[in-house]
């Protein structure tokens, strides 16, 4: 039991002068009497030694010590659990499933153990109890339910790949829960450092646990992979992490996907941070590179792997624009793309993306298209390289390397590189087809128009456009947990863990997906939070609404009363 | 000044009362209860246990299935004994049972005197003294007086039947006697007033007690120290250990009374604030016979 007002306490220092004063004001006084013969009988007949008139002596000091008692109890404002326990509470459960809770310095591993203590408070709560988990975002396990069933589910969670989101963004994300109107909020994690706010939340007692002692780690965070031209080796580099202060070699391996394992040159980790190391051409198109190293140097074994996958299925670009448009050399340059001229959207085999010099039909609106309108101003010749040579942008056809937001409307990145060629970005739309969104674009650009003959941005729009257009349709040689290709590929809920997973609507293939969080390969344990002093002062309120001190200040009086009572009535 | 001018003015009162209540008694000479050959039949009483089997009228108790005895008289002088109780406890109270006792005495001794009776007048305490023995007759009323002035309370609680025993050695023809105490002496009074009994004496105890005996005005923690023997009590009183003491009082006060009765004594109770002629009137309603005429 602990008190909001442990001051008062101190009144049990009244005790020692009531105490004091009833002794002394029961010492006897001594008084004369004619005989004490009569008096000696009365005594004989009282029995004072029995237990009743002991107790009827000091009842009166048993009265006030209890008085007292109470009216301290009570102005020192108890705050008993059980007591404030058994008042219906809405207390929300938190889990941490990012890959950093896979680590291992905790055994078995942090995302076991904060697994354990999230069903522990699940059993414990008195009221209502929600269960969430927190990767890229929160998700809902199980809404306020009851205990029993809350902690079965938190018994039942795994762990995912996915990356914590940032503090700021968890923050935004708790503030989301305020409309539940929860008590408590219980988050359970590892590396995260949350910089609440004293108001923040001021209804609600959030805590946050650690789970995590050190942080010596090493990860495969990223790889930036393509295909040759001829779609037989793979080439590009992989992004190591390492969170070691001393320098060390890392063992680096090629597992195929009949399982056998190739050794790759090692990795070597001069000091902590991020580092690229380039990839021997390896003639696969699947497989898993692993990193190895010894355990006290690499607490999570979840993050060595990086599985990649070629899916096997080329798009399929239609082509609307006259026979010698410069669009139809885009095949030259792009092997990996098939286009094929079409002047309808409806195609055999179905198109992934439309481009067009001028409008498209109506019905091209269920793909993904790009339109080129003639644009306010012709390119300077000379500015543009005859686009068939030998440029390395040529050979770009990992969507992964490329600008995310490169015709992105209104951002910066995407608006330059259409006026480097002299044009200007007259639309951009998304619709949803089937659930799925699907990106138009307009440019007010001329692509044959002879002033842009060896404009050297001309191919980097074309192949940006393309990208564009088909990064969200066309799989990936490996996606990172939670990118939003995989929910358009899956339509649903996609897969969090790592690993190769079947093509949704094609089982004959496999997309990779993996963490590629390099944040999530830093194991930094943060630090606990308990509730700001707000929080702990909304929670002593609403504990006061159920504390006992009212009680207790009643029963002080009734027992005063009733030492009165019984006075009056001996007197 | 304990015999003031208004004491003596009760006293001829009292003196006239008791001539008027005891009327046609001859003055200076009194029927002895006593049998002798030319005994005069006096009157009946009722028969007490100890009372001479001859004296029974076997033609009253055929009448009225009742025992009466017969009661002589016999002419000779009628000897009143005082016995006042002299001890400690008897200084308790205000006025002091003392006081109110010595006035009582006085009151007897005088009437008794006025009366050509012999008054003897003993004071008690540790046990008889004989130092403080006094036998007045008339005319002696004032060195009387000047005893009892000079008397004063002291010692601790006697032993009554040693008293007795010293005091029926003194006075071996029965006569009357007048015990003024506050009876708190137990089993020992008992003992004692048998022994007058057995003596033929007849005797009127007359229990002086103050208002704070009777009702006692205590509260709360006290630590009760006996006048007589320092002997001491702690108790914590309150409403219910006073109604339990005037239980034990009543009690004890209605054991004596029975005591006495069926011994064929009188009991009289006298409070202090009760004026000292209430008393000698109770006595002489209640003592006929007994009391001078």
């Amino acid at each position: 039991m602990t008190f909001l007002n442990p001051g008062f306490l101190a009144g049990l220092l009244l005790l020692g002068p009531v105490i004091a004063l009833y002794f002394l004001k029961t010492r006897p006084r001594v008084q004369p009497v004619s005989s004490n013969r009569l008096w000696q009988i009365v005594v004989t007949r009282l029995n004072p030694n029995s237990f009743l008139q002991r107790f009827q002596q000091s009842l009166f000091l048993l009265l006030q010590i209890v008085a007292i008692g109470l009216a301290v109890l009570a102005a020192a404002r108890p705050l008993i659990p059980w007591w404030s326990s058994g008042q219906a509470g809405r207390r929300i459960v938190i889990l941490d499933v990012s890959a950093s809770m896979q680590a291992q310095d905790l055994r078995p591993s942090r995302f076991a153990q904060a697994r354990d203590r999230a069903v522990e408070l699940c059993r414990s709560a008195g009221g209502e109890v929600a269960l969430y988990t927190l990767g890229s975002t929160l998700t809902p396990v199980r809404r306020f339910t009851d205990a029993p069933a809350a902690a079965q589910a938190a018994a039942q969670l795994t762990s995912g790949h996915q990356a914590t989101p940032s503090p700021e963004r968890v923050l935004r994300l708790l503030r989301d829960l305020e409309g539940l109107s929860p008590d408590e909020i219980y988050l359970l994690t590892d590396t995260l450092e949350l910089p609440m706010p004293r108001d923040f939340m001021p209804q609600t007692s959030i805590r946050v646990e650690i789970f995590g002692t050190d942080s010596a780690n090493v990860a495969l965070v990223g790889a930036d992979l393509s295909l040759d031209e001829a779609g037989r080796f793979l080439e590009g580099t992989v992004a190591v992490f390492s969170a070691v202060p001393a320098a060390f070699e890392a063992g680096l391996s090629l597992e195929k996907a009949d399982g056998t394992v190739t050794p790759l040159p090692p990795v070597r980790l001069p000091q902590p941070g991020l580092h690229t190391v380039t990839l021997p051409p390896l003639p696969v198109r699947q497989g898993i590179l692993r990193l190895s190293t010894s355990v006290d140097r690499n607490r999570n074994p979840a993050d060595d792997a990086w599985y990649f996958a070629d899916p096997g299925r080329p798009p399929t670009v239609g082509l609307m624009a006259p026979r010698g448009s410069i669009l139809h050399r885009l095949g030259r340059a792009m092997p990996l793309i098939s286009f094929v001229p079409t002047d309808t959207a409806s195609a055999d085999p179905p198109l992934d993306a439309l481009l067009a010099l001028g409008s498209l039909p109506h019905d091209a609106r269920r793909l993904p298209t790009a339109a080129f309108l003639p644009g306010p101003r012709p390119v300077q010749p000379g500015e543009i390289l005859p686009w068939a040579g030998e440029h390395p942008l040529l050979a770009y056809t990992d969507w992964d390397a490329a600008p995310p937001s490169a015709l992105r409307p209104g951002l910066l990145p995407g608006t330059p590189l259409i006026e480097a060629v002299g044009g200007i970005l007259l639309a951009e739309e998304t619709t949803l087809v089937a659930g799925r969104p699907v990106p138009h674009v307009w440019i007010g650009v001329a692509p044959d128009d002879p002033a842009l003959q060896g404009n050297f941005f001309l191919p980097i729009l074309l192949f940006n456009t393309l990208e564009y257009l088909l990064r969200d349709k066309f799989p990936r040689l490996a996606y990172p947990v939670g990118h939003a290709g995989l929910a358009a590929l899956w339509r649903g809920q996609a897969p969090v863990i790592a690993g190769w997973h079947p093509l949704p609507g094609d089982a004959g293939r496999v997309v990779a997906i993996n963490l590629q969080a390099p944040s999530e390969a830093r194991l930094t344990p943060g630090r606990p939070q308990a509730p700001t002093s707000t929080q702990l002062a909304a929670q002593a309120t609403r504990h006061l609404l159920g504390s006992p001190w009212p009680g207790l200040l009643s029963a002080a009086l009734l027992v005063l009363l009733g030492e009165w009572w019984l006075f009056m009535r001996r007197n | 000044m304990l015999f003031d001018l208004k004491f003596f003015k009760s006293l001829k009162l009292l003196s006239i009362i008791a001539k008027r209540h005891f009327r046609g008694e001859k003055i200076g000479h009194r029927r002895s209860p006593n049998r002798g050959s030319s005994a005069e039949f006096a009157e009946y009483k009722e028969y007490l246990p100890g009372d001479d089997l001859r004296f029974i009228d076997w033609n009253l108790y055929a009448r009225l299935d009742r025992l009466y005895i017969k009661k002589f008289h016999n002419e000779e002088e009628l000897n009143v004994s005082i016995l006042l109780d002299a001890s400690q406890s008897m200084a308790f109270g205000t006025p002091t049972k003392f006081d109110h006792a010595r006035k009582i005495a006085a009151a007897i001794a005088y009437i008794a005197l006025q009366h050509h009776d012999h008054a003897r007048l003993y004071t008690f305490s540790q046990s008889l003294d004989p130092s403080s023995e006094g036998g007045f007759r008339r005319g002696h009323i004032h060195r009387l007086m000047g005893f009892l002035e000079k008397s004063a309370p002291a010692g601790r609680t006697p032993s009554f039947d040693e008293v007795i025993t010293r005091f029926l050695l003194k006075n071996r023809r029965p006569g009357v006697v007048f015990l003024l105490t506050d009876a708190l002496f137990g089993e020992d009074l008992y003992r004692g007033l048998q022994r007058l009994a057995h003596r033929r004496f007849e005797t009127n105890l007359v229990q002086i007690l103050s208002p704070e005996e009777m009702t006692p005005d205590l509260a709360g923690p006290l630590e009760l120290v006996d006048a007589e023997d320092q002997s001491r009590v702690r108790l914590t009183i309150n409403n219910q250990v006073l109604t339990l003491y005037e239980e034990v009082l009543r009690e004890t006060i209605d054991e004596l009374k029975g005591f006495l009765h069926r011994q064929g004594m009188r009991y009289h109770q006298s409070l202090t604030t009760a004026p000292f002629e209430s008393t000698l009137l109770t006595l002489f309603e209640g003592a006929a016979g007994a009391l001078p005429a």
